[in-house]
């Protein structure tokens, strides 16, 4: 029986650091996924995932238990990223060339070629999105959270969630499902 | 318009009765909402599909468990130093906000010098004290533990019995960590460097909660700076290197290595004397 993420913070809060690192081994996928949709490269998206880990351990003792564990690691990796965003606005670091996350597991060159091509579309129709929207969305997909719960997170109402993803979704639709996504990634 | 309404209403993420009755009712509706179930998985799956590297948990690890060196420079202000014209004679922490008194009298020179490489010291600039200190009015046995503690490197430790060892009297551990914690002049006598035999950093005159922040400092500092012109190296803090760029600069961790690269001690800071005289002293 895996301890629950409730548990597992508890444990931290108590300066566990094993208790830490399965947190973060839990996590990170999911974490790292949203701060890479949102941020568009793995330089900084990692940056942003691991300042969000930090966070988690230094400010576990602040954790307020009426949230879910999964809605305040949603806040705090959202947080990171809009800070992250908004110094980047001043740098500007380019998105990485989408080859760089592989997931290897598409077999035969062509299978690749394709894969790298829908990648390419899906993370191109990303960043043509509104900041927020593309945080919203990566929040709800990426990470997995329910609207109210995104709604929480970024301290907005569900209708505006609900508007956030309709116009995302509606915008990537139109790049990208219609090349083919459907069926595709599994 | 009614088909409309209810796809509306689904895409919004939302499904009450009245939909699923709807669904129930028109075969359209359902396979479009089967279709749109589908991209919504999609979606999901695609915008999921990013491993978070294997850096990230090591990064993230390293971080917790050796946290970032936080400036000490803010300690600078508010040390309190006293001098004869025989060296320093204390040092000591004035409370946040109060400013300590300058020095005046005869003493004044050691107190400035004092002053502008212990800044550097706790800024990560400076490695090693070229100061004298005046402990003529410590007993013998505090002067002995203090003379054998100067020794020791920057960037090392000692426990307290190897310093009561060292002076001769190994069952004196106790006696030691006493007058290490009255030394009078800490940080120019290293004090912080010397630790307890089962790893724990112990007390501190200066306070408990600040000797590990000082090992850590020392650790992330490299000690030894290579000019590459004239193959000289440095102790970090002599004033030699100064005038050298930063970027022509070459940081040593250990002594050995910067030799093993050609370089030859410095022979103002010595770096290869386990402590180099002060400039105004002659053996």
């Amino acid at each position: 029986m895996e301890a629950s993420d409730e548990a597992l913070v508890a444990r931290i809060q108590a300066g566990d650091v094993a208790a830490f690192e399965g947190f973060v081994r839990r996590h990170q996928d999911r974490i790292f996924s949203v701060a890479y949709r949102m941020l568009g490269n793995a330089a900084d998206a990692e940056e942003a995932a691991s300042t969000a880990f930090l966070k988690v351990y230094r400010n576990a003792a602040s954790y307020d238990s009426r949230w879910k564990v999964t809605t305040w690691l949603g806040r705090l990796v959202a947080n990171c990223c809009v800070d992250h965003h908004r110094r980047r606005l001043r740098q500007a670091r380019r998105p990485d060339p989408p080859a760089g996350v592989s997931d290897g597991r598409a077999e035969s060159p062509e299978e690749n070629y394709a894969a790298d091509e829908r990648r390419r579309l899906l993370e191109e129709s990303l960043l043509t999105l509104a900041a927020e929207t593309r945080l919203v969305l990566s929040l709800r997909y990426a990470q997995g959270l329910s609207v109210a719960d995104v709604a929480r997170v970024r301290g907005m109402g569900e209708e505006a969630i609900k508007g956030h993803l309709k116009r995302g979704k509606a915008a990537l639709r139109k790049r990208l499902l219609r090349v083919g996504l459907k069926g595709s990634e599994r | 318009m009614r088909c409309e309404q209810v796809r509306e209403g689904l895409r919004a993420e939302g499904s009450g009765k009245a939909t699923a009755a709807h669904l129930e009712g028109c075969a359209r509706c359902r396979r479009w909402w089967q279709t749109e179930q589908a991209s919504e998985r999609d979606l999901a799956t695609a915008l999921r599909s990013v491993p978070a590297p294997p850096s990230l948990l090591g990064r993230v690890l390293a971080a917790v468990e050796h946290p970032p060196v936080q400036p000490m420079a803010d300690l600078g202000d508010r040390l309190l130093i006293e001098a004869t014209e025989a060296g320093l004679t204390a040092i000591e922490l004035v409370p946040e906000g109060a400013l300590p008194t300058p020095v005046t009298g005869p003493g004044r020179r050691w107190a400035e010098r004092a002053t502008a490489e212990l800044r550097e010291y706790l800024a990560g600039e400076r490695t090693f004290f070229d100061l004298p200190w005046d402990l003529r009015t410590l007993p013998p046995f505090s002067r002995r533990v203090l003379e054998v503690t100067a020794r020791i490197p920057f960037g090392d430790v000692r426990t307290y019995a190897e310093v009561a060892r060292a002076i001769g009297a190994p069952r004196a551990s106790r006696a030691v960590g006493n007058a290490l914690g009255a030394n009078p002049v800490p940080l120019v006598i290293p004090c912080h460097r010397v630790i307890r035999g089962d790893g724990g950093t112990g007390g501190y005159g200066l306070g408990s909660a600040l000797k590990p922040r000082l090992l850590t400092l020392e650790a992330s500092v490299s000690p030894f700076v290579g000019c590459p012109s004239t193959t000289a190296v440095c102790r970090l803090g002599c004033d030699y290197p100064r005038s050298i760029p930063e970027g022509e600069r070459i940081h040593f961790a250990r002594l050995a290595d910067a030799r093993a690269a050609g370089f030859r001690p410095c022979s103002i800071c010595r770096p290869h004397a386990a402590r180099p005289l002060p400039y105004g002293l002659r053996a």
